[in-house]
């Protein structure tokens, strides 16, 4: 196995699903049998090792193995629900500087030998921890809600990824850059509260990978620390898996888009289930 | 140009040898193919250092004429420099079909086009909103900047919101201008800018500027253009 290919989930602003989208994403991968290892780039504020339910189990961190404080195999841990699914989990007690471009790329390329893919959740913001994260990034995923002001930081990011990756500095074929759209409101982008689907593709102009509903399964699956794509029975994990497939080739078609046409009674139930949403 | 050594080994039948060797050569650069005027200079140019142009070998060069001449005109050109005692031995620059003829025709040498040379125009001088050209083919995205020093921006993709993109000559998108752009920022005030639809936070030429007043609105799906009239800032549909 030689070469993995390098993805980086990113989308300038906080809060609007990269750590969900990452976690989702590398088992998606590594339930279709590919050699996945998922990094938490996000220091100080580490967050995927709860979401994948393994904060338990976190011995070393990135920053032990960048400081050779600890080699690569003692840091990873090995997930337990998906064979082929590595974590390589953050510090909590160091900051973003902590992240050196060499540390980093020797890990890396540890790394690469090693796996098909190699995922690495951004931190939030467009400094060092931002920075480092889609440095060495063969294709980056853009995590955006349906609001102006992660739009705005969603084409931010796309700037720098555009002039501040390795590729880009190197001047080889610019970063693959995907769009997905998260917690996603049919219902309010027909009320005109929410941007739809097309004004986001406009604005941002990059290809649309996939877009997540809102959904109560990704709390629920944040809570129960296990990634929201093995609910297969919620929309969300659907939409996850959809996603994984195209970023992988296939064909899908968006799903979710629409308002749900309903009976009385599945109305009835899904606005009480609405109000108990958050 | 380092052509030194000898080309070829003499042998005691040959009749003669060749050698390679450099020469220091005057260039005339033509911008103007009227023989008249050329005259004209000549004289001029001749009375100042009579000595220097005695019998001095003549290097043609027709890059900066709007069109090459033809056997004819070069024929007059070389006539005029005979006269004046200055002997046109070839022409130097870009070749084309109709100078390579007329030059064949006049028995002139033709000279590789010579690359380090960087020799100010003269016709640069009296174009001086001729501006180089700078290309970007990737969309400009919030929070970058783009400056075009001295030459035209051209932008094959649009310009978001929080982006902001500067030319001292004129600026083209081929796209949606929804950030901020400024032509002729070095103060020329016949810098235009062009764009296929107008959501600009600000348009700006020579410091003249206007905020974004719903230009969206105002001109939805039009291709728009932004230039001075009498230092009043218009902007109007193409």
């Amino acid at each position: 196995m030689a070469d993995a290919e390098i993805v980086v989930i990113t989308s300038g602003k906080g809060g609007v699903g990269k750590t969900t989208t990452s976690a989702a994403f590398a088992t998606g991968l590594a339930m279709r049998g590919l050699k996945t290892v998922v990094i938490d780039f996000d220091v100080g504020l580490r967050n995927l090792d709860l979401i994948m339910g393994c904060e338990r189990r976190v011995v070393y961190d990135f920053v032990n193995v960048i400081n050779e404080e600890a080699n690569i195999h003692q840091a990873m841990i090995k997930d337990k629900r998906a064979d082929n699914l590595y974590i390589l989990p953050a510090s909590q007690t160091r900051d973003k500087d902590a992240l050196s471009k060499e540390g980093v790329e020797r890990v890396i390329n540890q790394l690469k030998e090693e796996f098909d893919y190699i995922v690495c959740d951004s931190p939030a913001g467009i400094e060092t921890g931002a920075q480092m994260a889609l440095y060495f990034a063969d294709k980056a995923i853009i995590v955006t809600n349906p609001e102006v002001s992660s739009v705005r930081d969603s084409d931010r990011i796309l700037g720098i990824l555009s002039s501040k990756s390795k590729r880009a500095e190197e001047n080889l074929e610019p970063v693959k850059e995907m769009l997905l759209l998260t917690r996603y409101e049919p219902y309010r982008v027909e009320r005109g509260d929410m941007l739809s689907v097309q004004d986001v593709e406009e604005i941002l102009s990059i290809p649309l990978l996939g877009v997540i509903p809102e959904s109560k399964a990704v709390l629920r699956a944040s809570n129960a620390g296990s990634p929201v794509i093995l609910d297969e029975q919620s929309d969300a994990g659907q939409a996850y898996h959809d996603a994984v497939s195209r970023f992988l080739g296939e064909d899908k078609p968006h799903r979710f888009l629409e308002i749900e046409k309903k009976g009385i009674l599945q109305r009835l139930f899904k606005s009480k289930e609405r109000e108990g949403a958050y | 140009m380092q052509t030194d050594e000898a080309v070829m080994r003499p042998s005691t039948k040959d009749a003669f040898q060749l050698k390679g060797s450099l020469f220091t050569l005057t260039i005339m650069q033509v911008v103007d193919l009227n023989c008249d005027k050329i005259s004209i200079q000549l004289d001029n140019v001749v009375a100042g250092a009579p000595n220097f142009f005695q019998q001095a070998p003549m290097v043609l060069d027709f890059n900066h004429c709007k069109q090459p001449p033809t056997t004819q005109q070069l024929s007059s050109i070389c006539d005029a420099l005979q006269k004046h005692n200055i002997s046109p031995i070839g022409i130097c620059g870009d070749h084309s079909d109709i100078l390579r003829q007329a030059a064949a025709e006049n028995h002139l040498a033709l000279f590789p086009k010579q690359k380090t040379e960087k020799s100010p125009s003269p016709a640069k001088t009296d174009a001086s909103t001729r501006y180089k050209t700078r290309l970007i083919t990737q969309p400009v995205r919030s929070g970058q900047q783009i400056y075009a020093k001295d030459a035209d921006l051209i932008v094959t993709a649009s310009v978001s919101n929080g982006a902001e993109i500067l030319a001292d000559g004129n600026i083209h998108i081929y796209g949606t201008l929804k950030g901020r752009a400024l032509a002729g920022v070095g103060g020329d005030q016949d810098a235009r800018i062009f764009c296929q639809q107008l959501e600009a936070e600000l348009v700006s030429i020579a410091g003249l500027y206007q905020l974004n007043e719903d230009f969206a609105q105002k001109y939805p799906n039009k291709n728009m253009q932004i230039y001075l009239d009498n230092e009043r800032l218009c902007i109007s549909e193409l």
